[in-house]
């Protein structure tokens, strides 16, 4: 009689629990790999999406587009925004944004560019965020963009 | 039992390498996984400070517009931290322009750029190196928005990061337009950046460079760059001796050093083997010759058309002084030997017919000057501490500043004296007595062909003729035009030539040069003072060598002396950034070495004048002991008449001055403002020169801070636009 002998119960038991663990840790960490991978392919676009409000938001101002933008806007020198939070739609992601503009002033408290007419500089900063700015895994959805802006030369 | 030990060897080493199989496939996707989750993050993080960078170029760009607005002439030079809150820091140092932006997520981004060419102490930039913020970045930025000729934009060398003046040129920075190189910087590594150290090497940032050409458009038409363009001759002479010539050379070595004027170019005297130096240079003349002793393998010469464009500067497009501004009336200033300085409420010439008559008079003592203009009593000097408008006054609106009595501009046995009151009485007692006439004529005009003649662009204008030999053969003919004898004697005596009119030169039929001293002693025409002296019967010493005129405005920048008529000063004249404007002409004698010693276009100090500009450089150290001395002129000198610069006489054979002049001559020879009036339209624009030596080196730069022609409020459209280069 040939007697063939198995693996005893605990010896199973032991390899199964190695093997459970093993593979959570493997499912939290494709888990979470596939989220950085979510994020990262994200913040491409969401930086081209800052990109293109800012400069959508130059145009407008620099054209007046509508009427009583650009005087609104380098009117405005506040801490709260100049626009929004307002939403864009852009690739199926919701994104949600707001402006910001301040003025800028010298070391002598004189506005920039000093009082020639069309020389004033504002900073413009962005602030733009999507999925409620918060996921699990993900971290901050967010990203802001600053830049000086002046008058005259739409730049 | 030995088949079933080997069976179960087997089954576990089935099981072994399975596990193996699993743990090396399961260690595999751990590995990807950590590889590439920071990776596509980190690709994702460099997107993002791409964008920062970006917008750092383009802040430095806003940055930088806001100032040229402010200040056409600006170039990063206000060598001070003009921005510091707690978002935004900039920098300015010589040239260099250093900016960090605070992003809205808290960490600093930088822009930089740089004018400075960081070739030392002035260099091809007219800059001192910067003192704590040198770049090493090697795009250059050039502000050409107040030029008159296109500017060499090149890149600095990638190891001390210095600019050379006679590199290659990278491209060309058209007129009145301005090439911007930012570089824009982000990421982490500015971390290390902070308003204490904003220019650190942080290798690891994201970095991007922005270049763009920006241009205030339809501004004029384009000149050929000249150091030197004259409406009439071009004439030099030069003392006769060895080594002695005329330098003409360029600051910026790509530029041609030329010289262009719309009639003659000649250079007489000096080093009889060559008077005329000017290695790759040109002279552009109405006759494509240059009378001079030159290398013709080194210069080459060429046409110059008539209706070639100068520079043109009109009086309404000149940097002014306020009229609303601070002021002085206008009159004569006459320093006085205790140091008293004395006012009169007249011109010039009614001055010495006053003074002469009343030679005790004080006039009004203390002289009235406003806070802008400080009067030393001890060293006799007057200093513009700002701009400053020669008010007029019912009497006239010359400003003219002169020792007690007068201040000589030639020697008193210089055959020419184009002050000598027989300029102003001679027309009128030729033309009354024509035996008179006939005696001028014949012993100043013999050869002239037997007649006088100037006319307009028709061919009409008064003309004089006579036949030698016969006293009654002198006749006038008006030619249907308004002219009297009179005023065709005047022009050739030195009056301006009527607009429009010029000297029938078809049969030599301009005057010839005479000596007016001797003409008026010949003819018995009473004389009486003449060339700047006021021989008025009073102890006085004061001479042009102990008078000064100082350029000093508070706080830097330019001082602007304006009047809507002639200006007349006597002394030396130093400083550094001023100007003179003149609605008439600009009579400047004593003139010392130093007159505009500043090294920035800011600082040189510029002559800009409706009519003639002027020089004499005589001082006479003791009475009778005259002495020529050296002219050196940093900035433009621009006259819508003729330009004299008297700094030698053959009274005076071993005691001439040199004349420098680093910056722009021109004499235009008419009005500016008229587009179809062609240079050289009105009779004058000579540039008529007397010297030991002249050295012309030619620096367009200087014209920016004379002229105010930029529109206010203007805008500039983008040429071109290069990302990331």
């Amino acid at each position: 009689m040939i007697r063939t002998r198995g693996f005893s119960l605990a010896e199973t038991m032991i390899a199964a629990g190695l093997l459970a663990i093993v593979l959570l840790a493997l499912v939290g960490l494709i888990t979470s790999t596939l989220s950085i991978n979510q994020k990262a392919t994200l913040l491409g676009p969401a930086t081209q999406v800052c990109d293109s409000l800012i400069q959508r938001t130059i145009y407008q101002v620099s054209n007046d587009t509508p009427a009583g933008t650009h005087d609104s806007f380098w009117n405005h020198n506040a801490a709260t925004p100049w626009k929004g939070p307002a939403k864009e739609n852009i690739g199926g992601v919701e994104y949600q944004y707001a402006l910001y503009a301040s003025d800028v002033k010298d070391t002598g408290g004189v506005p920039l560019g000093g009082t020639t007419p069309g020389n004033r500089v504002k900073k413009l900063d962005l602030e733009l965020w999507w999925w409620n700015r918060q996921r699990a895994h993900y971290g901050r959805l967010e990203l802001q963009g600053t830049r000086l802006v002046h008058e005259a030369s739409s730049i | 039992m030995v088949g079933g030990n080997a069976e179960m060897k087997k089954r576990r080493a089935m099981v072994l390498i399975t596990a193996l199989q699993m743990s090396v496939v399961t260690l595999m996707v751990v590995g990807a996984a950590l590889a590439l989750g920071p990776a596509s993050l980190t690709a994702g993080q460099t997107t993002l400070y791409q964008g920062e960078a970006q917008r750092a170029c383009e802040s430095g760009a806003a940055y930088a517009f806001s100032q040229i607005r402010h200040n056409p002439a600006w170039k990063g030079d206000k060598n001070a931290v003009t921005v510091n809150t707690s978002d935004l820091f900039v920098q300015e140092d010589r040239g260099n322009v250093v900016g960090l932006v605070r992003t809205a997520s808290g960490h600093w981004s930088q822009f930089r750029f740089r004018f400075n060419f960081q070739d030392g102490t002035a260099g091809g930039d007219n800059l001192d190196d910067p003192a704590s913020l040198p770049l090493d970045f090697s795009c250059v930025s050039v502000n050409n928005l107040q030029g008159f000729s296109p500017a060499a934009a090149r890149r600095a060398d990638s190891i001390s990061y210095t600019v050379s003046p006679s590199g290659p040129v990278h491209h060309s920075v058209p007129l009145w337009a301005v090439s911007l190189a930012i570089e824009g910087r982000s990421g982490s590594a500015c971390g290390r950046l902070s308003p204490a150290n904003p220019n650190l090497q942080i290798p690891g940032a994201t970095r991007r460079v922005v270049e763009m050409v920006c241009q205030v458009p339809d501004l004029g038409p384009t000149v050929q760059e000249s150091g030197s363009m004259s409406g009439g001759d071009f004439l030099v002479k030069l003392r006769d001796a060895a080594g002695l010539k005329v330098s003409v050379t360029s600051k910026d070595l790509a530029r041609t050093p030329r010289l262009r004027t719309k009639a003659r170019a000649t250079i007489s005297g000096g080093d009889t083997s060559k008077n005329y130096d000017s290695n790759g240079g040109e002279v552009k003349s109405k006759t494509s010759s240059l009378d001079a002793i030159y290398d013709s393998s080194q210069t080459s010469t060429g046409p110059e058309s008539p209706t070639d464009p100068f520079y043109q500067l009109a009086w309404n497009d000149v940097k002014k002084a306020e009229p609303t501004g601070a002021h002085v009336d206008a009159g004569t200033y006459v320093w006085w030997e205790d140091g008293s300085l004395h006012y009169y409420d007249l011109p010039y010439d009614q001055y010495v017919d006053f003074i002469t008559a009343n030679p005790n008079d004080q006039g009004l003592t203390p002289a009235p000057l406003p806070v802008e203009i400080a009067a030393d009593p001890a060293s006799k000097s007057l200093t513009l501490k700002d701009s400053v408008y020669v008010k007029p006054t019912t009497k006239g609106n010359e400003l003219n500043v002169i020792p007690r009595k007068g201040a000589p501009e030639l020697p008193p046995d210089d055959p020419e004296n184009t002050s000598n009151p027989f300029v102003k009485t001679g027309p009128a007692a030729l033309a009354a007595n024509p035996a008179l006439l006939y005696q001028w004529l014949t012993n100043t005009q013999a050869t002239q062909g037997g007649e006088i003649d100037f006319e307009d662009s028709s061919g009409n204008g008064p003309e004089l003729n006579w036949t030698p030999g016969d006293p009654t053969s002198v006749r006038f003919n008006p030619d249907g035009t308004n002219y009297t004898l009179q005023d065709l004697l005047a022009v050739a005596w030195g009056a301006p030539m009527p607009t429009g009119f010029g000297w029938d030169d078809s049969g030599q039929q301009a005057p010839l040069v005479f000596d007016y001293k001797l003409a008026a002693n010949d003819l018995g025409i009473p004389g009486g003072p003449s060339n700047g002296e006021i021989p008025i019967d009073v102890t006085d010493g004061l001479s042009a060598a102990d008078l000064k005129v100082r350029f000093q405005k508070t706080g830097g920048g330019q001082a602007v002396l304006t009047s809507e008529g002639s200006v007349r000063l006597t002394g030396t004249i130093d400083g550094t950034g001023g100007s003179i404007t003149s609605g008439g002409n600009i009579s400047i004698t004593g003139l010392g070495a130093s007159f505009g010693a500043g090294d920035s276009p800011a600082e040189a100090i510029n002559l800009y004048a409706k009519g003639d500009i002027r020089f004499s450089s005589l001082d006479e150290a003791t009475p009778g002991n005259f002495q020529f001395q050296n002219v050196k002129l940093k900035g433009v000198v621009y006259c819508q008449g003729d330009f004299v610069a008297r700094l030698g006489s053959t009274a005076l054979p071993g005691a001439w001055g040199r004349f420098d002049l680093d910056g722009l001559l021109i004499a235009y020879g008419g009005d500016p403002s008229d587009l179809t009036a062609i240079p050289g339209s009105n009779g004058k624009g000579k540039v008529d020169m007397r010297a030991e030596g002249a050295a012309l080196v030619f620096d367009p730069v200087y014209l920016g801070a004379l002229s105010n022609k930029l529109p206010l409020n203007f805008r500039l459209k983008t040429l071109s636009w290069n990302n990331n280069l």
